[in-house]
């Protein structure tokens, strides 16, 4: 049985919803976690309530629940940080420049080159650094990180192939500085 | 020296993956998220229990009207006679003399190891169908239509957000068709315990039936009611649909105080739409009045002698026509009790 399946049959039978919680759990989480490690076991319950409540609304024609899912969990987090943000006095333009960078930093700095990638990172725009995240990161397809954001898929696509140039072009320009320096040494 | 970045062993696209690494989500975060899915789960559930009880209310009730229909000719003529249908201003002299009569009543009041007994008994006419929805006939030619009373018993003990005790019994009280392959078979009688209704946190919570939620009321009429209507919720509109959707779950509850249920008479007073139709029977088979919305086949029912609400009735001309099943129109009939009693029966 697919998820859309599963989730089909939730709306006959609720209680068969949990089997989602079980199998696409922790990729939810692992969303949460890597945008706001400290939040993530609160918000994922959030997640999966807002999901069970609007399940009505999934088409399957439009994605797989994954998708649908990291899309829901996209809201839930958006609105934690505008609750963030309102309590700093401010408000967010979007979730991923409100990413808890630390956790990624220290994985980063052990390979030597995290500036770089740190750099070019925040050389994105904020639309391309999602994109591309999602697709790094939750393994989603373009179409799908489309959906998640809610853009058209063409539009995924051209943002995600902007990120990957520019990430490609700072890799190796630091690459070949770094490589003519130790050359030069 | 030279050094070919292209051979590195690490490359952009890995080093990214491996930045989004994170711990496993622990074995209770996830459980946390499978309880609140499971508590939602079950709230829905009940709430569609609710809702199919509803339902109930209405499929049975077209298969009675049907039965109604068919002794159209005869009963009406005779009972014309005995009705009177008035408009809004005598509902409204009902209404407010219901208003009167609620408010002089005592609620319950429930001592500690007590229980409030909430006793709803509804009676109502139901069909076997087939593909589309037409009903079947057994093989004796007749229709298969049913008859069946449905108890449900709950005590609710003095700590109100304490688990409650549920007794659930139906008799099916007549069938159409003597074909034993198309008789209706009584649900198994079933009493168990279960979270309470009331308390906030529960996974069954209904707002109807929590006193925290009738206090915290107001007490204008119409705010009373948008409030009410609010709370309860439902897609349907016009008075029609909110007597028989809204308010009835409120005076059904078995919960709601006197001083709310009369205030809800004295707000559906100043209802325009509603009539009244004299010459009922109540569900203890007294004379009674009752009180509808024009077009609508759901109504109040009043005591015509003390003026107390005393439950709920149903009619729809839709009612397949049944030889034999002409003796009642009214195809739901519907009443709450409550009472105070010093135990509530154990469940095993």
């Amino acid at each position: 049985m697919s998820d859309g399946d599963v989730v089909a049959r939730s709306l006959q039978d609720p209680l068969a919803f949990e089997e989602l919680v079980t199998s696409l759990g922790p990729r939810v989480h692992a969303y949460l976690a890597r945008r706001v490690p400290h939040h993530a076991d609160d918000l994922l319950s959030e997640v999966w309530l807002e999901a069970f409540g609007s399940r009505g609304q999934y088409d399957e024609g439009r994605g797989e629940v994954a998708g649908w899912l990291f899309g829901v969990a996209r809201h839930v987090l958006m609105r934690h940080l505008r609750r963030v943000e309102r309590s700093r006095g401010a408000a967010p333009d979007d979730a991923t420049q409100h990413e808890d960078w630390d956790a990624v930093d220290r994985r980063l700095d052990a390979s030597g080159l995290a500036p770089v990638l740190r750099a070019a990172l925040a050389a994105l725009s904020a639309e391309e650094r999602e994109v591309l995240l999602l697709v790094a990161w939750e393994q989603l397809s373009p179409t799908e990180a489309a959906a998640v954001l809610g853009i058209p898929a063409g539009t995924a696509r051209s943002r995600l192939h902007r990120a990957r140039a520019r990430i490609t072009d700072a890799w190796n320009t630091t690459a070949v500085t770094t490589a003519r320096g130790e050359h030069h040494s | 020296m030279t050094t070919d970045t292209h051979t590195s062993p690490i490359d952009p696209w890995t080093d990214l993956r491996r930045a989004g690494q994170v711990t496993p989500v622990s074995d209770e975060a996830l459980q946390a998220a499978r309880a609140a899915v499971r508590r939602a789960a079950m709230t829905e559930t009940l709430r569609a229990k609710v809702l199919r009880v509803r339902r109930r209310r209405l499929r049975r009730t077209a298969v009675g009207l049907a039965a109604a229909v068919v002794v159209v000719s005869g009963a009406v003529t005779v009972r014309l006679g005995d009705h009177h249908v008035g408009g809004s201003p005598a509902a409204a002299a009902v209404l407010k003399r219901a208003a009167r009569a609620t408010i002089a009543q005592h609620d319950p009041v429930i001592g500690p190891g007590q229980y409030l007994k909430v006793t709803l008994v509804q009676r109502t006419w139901g069909t076997a169908s087939g593909r589309g929805g037409k009903t079947l006939r057994g093989k004796d030619g007749q229709l298969a239509t049913f008859e069946e009373r449905w108890t449900r018993t709950i005590w609710i003990p003095h700590d109100i957000d304490a688990a409650w005790t549920f007794r659930e019994r139906t008799k099916v009280l007549r069938n159409g068709t003597t074909d034993p392959a198309l008789q209706d078979h009584a649900e198994p009688n079933r009493i168990y315990r279960q979270a309470s209704w009331a308390a906030p946190l529960s996974p069954y919570h209904l707002q109807t039936y929590d006193p925290r939620w009738y206090a915290s009321l107001p007490h204008s009429p119409q705010a009373l009611l948008k409030a009410i209507r609010k709370a309860v919720g439902g897609e349907g509109h016009g008075a029609a649909y909110d007597l028989q959707e809204i308010y009835s779950e409120v005076l059904r509850s078995g919960l709601a105080p006197a001083t709310v249920r009369s205030a809800v008479f004295s707000a559906l007073a100043k209802t325009h739409g509603l009539e009244v139709e004299q010459g009922v029977s109540t569900p203890a088979g007294r004379a009674g009045v009752a009180i509808g919305a024009r077009g609508g086949r759901f109504q109040m029912i009043f005591d015509a002698k003390t003026g107390q609400y005393v439950g709920e009735r149903g009619t729809d001309p839709g009612f397949p026509a049944v030889p034999g099943l002409d003796a009642d129109k009214t195809t739901l009939l519907a009443s709450v009790t409550t009472t105070v009693v010093d135990d509530a029966p154990q469940v095993r």
